[in-house]
């Protein structure tokens, strides 16, 4: 994965938690670098070892801290350098999820190494999505529900997410129904 | 090898929002379903010069001029959205028509400012993906910047330190120094030469 994932959650933990407390999630993790070069691709393993060692130092479950860092993932590791992209990546909320694979293959260019998951997204009816998530990375679909919940608030939309199919549990894919509405 | 190849205004739409169309007076038959969000209303029978005119050189946008070679790159800016500008090329079709094909020249700002998103273009145009490649340029030179602050700050902080434990050791040195001192001044003079 590029660097910019684990120096997402460092500045989840270090923004929420304080400086010390990434300096432990390190230390648990097994490894030595405490800040990570955005373009440069690590080892998958390390994003899993650094994300398991935060839920265990900060005593959240692992599916909760994923949800929020997918969440932090959009309204702030995005934003901070590609916010002003985000905002020519999609006319509204549906607009943005039902065109994801489109920009992740638009980003290849730039990220030569990404390796993104295949998102297809229908709309169902208005206000109402079905997204569909394959990715060969196991544990993510907490991470995928705060990233529509971090699209929702960047365009003023109310969510609510519902996994319907789980490759956990056998399913050949995640599945998801996505009810959103402007927030009043 | 030669192909009747058609496309219905859906497939022209899809493989080219921005397109337009001109019959053989030069006056817009046609435009792609982007292209005819930003342009003004009811543009339909209105001379192509009324609405384009040639950014680069200085060329009149006649029939014998735009028919002349269509691989020849043209930049036309729309008269009344002047940050639209469309590069692309004329291409005489077998009905007699003239079909521009091409794309706006964009930066972040002018998509915002044409109320246009990625999505807008065509799944083979690759305008989008260099949005993505500057940006990423740009927000890595940001990165680099602050891991220089970083890789700054834990230097100082190394240096402090340092300068500390040097301070401490001195100070700890000046100590043992005066302890042993003390020590000495206690013993006898015969004691004192076999200390020293």
């Amino acid at each position: 994965m590029y660097g910019m994932v684990n120096e997402g959650l460092r500045q989840l933990v270090t923004r929420r938690h304080g400086e010390e407390a990434w300096g432990r999630v390190v230390d648990r993790s097994g490894g030595r670098a405490r800040t990570f070069v955005a373009m440069r691709t690590y080892d998958d393993a390390l994003t899993y070892q650094l994300v398991t060692a935060a839920a265990e130092e900060l005593a959240i479950p692992l599916p909760e801290l994923l949800e929020s860092f997918g969440e932090f993932w959009i309204t702030d590791t995005a934003e901070r350098g590609y916010g002003a992209l985000l905002d020519v990546c999609g006319a509204s909320f549906p607009d943005f999820l039902t065109h994801i694979d489109g920009l992740h293959s638009r980003i290849k260019l730039a990220m030569p190494e990404l390796d993104p998951p295949s998102i297809s997204t229908i709309v169902v009816a208005p206000g109402l999505l079905r997204l569909r998530y394959e990715s060969k990375r196991a544990g993510l679909a907490p991470f995928v529900i705060g990233l529509v919940k971090g699209l929702a608030k960047r365009f003023a939309q109310s969510v609510s997410v519902e996994q319907v199919a789980s490759k956990d549990a056998g399913a050949a894919a995640d599945e998801f129904l996505v009810h959103h509405r402007p927030l009043a | 090898m030669t192909s009747s190849l058609r496309l219905d205004a859906s497939g022209l739409d899809a493989a080219f929002p921005f397109h337009f169309v001109l019959d053989d007076g030069l006056a817009i038959v046609a435009t792609g379903r982007v292209l005819r969000r930003l342009l003004p209303t009811g543009i339909e029978h209105t001379p192509v010069d009324t609405l384009f005119e040639c950014v680069r050189t200085p060329a009149e946008l006649t029939l014998r001029e735009i028919t002349a070679d269509p691989e020849r790159c043209w930049l036309l800016r729309a008269k009344q959205v002047p940050s639209l500008v469309l590069r692309g090329q004329f291409v005489p079709t077998a009905d007699g028509t003239v079909l521009f094909v091409g794309g706006p020249r964009i930066d972040i700002d002018t998509l915002k400012e044409l109320g246009l998103t990625l999505n807008d273009f065509a799944a083979h145009d690759a305008a989008g993906d260099f949005i993505f490649l500057v940006n990423a340029q740009q927000a890595s030179l940001a990165d680099a910047a602050r891991l220089s602050d970083e890789l700054g700050r834990l230097n100082v902080e190394l240096e402090d330190r340092v300068k500390a434990r040097t301070v401490e050791l001195s100070t700890a040195n000046a100590q043992l120094m005066r302890t042993a001192s003390d020590l000495v001044s206690t013993l006898e003079p015969g004691e004192r030469a076999y200390s020293c």
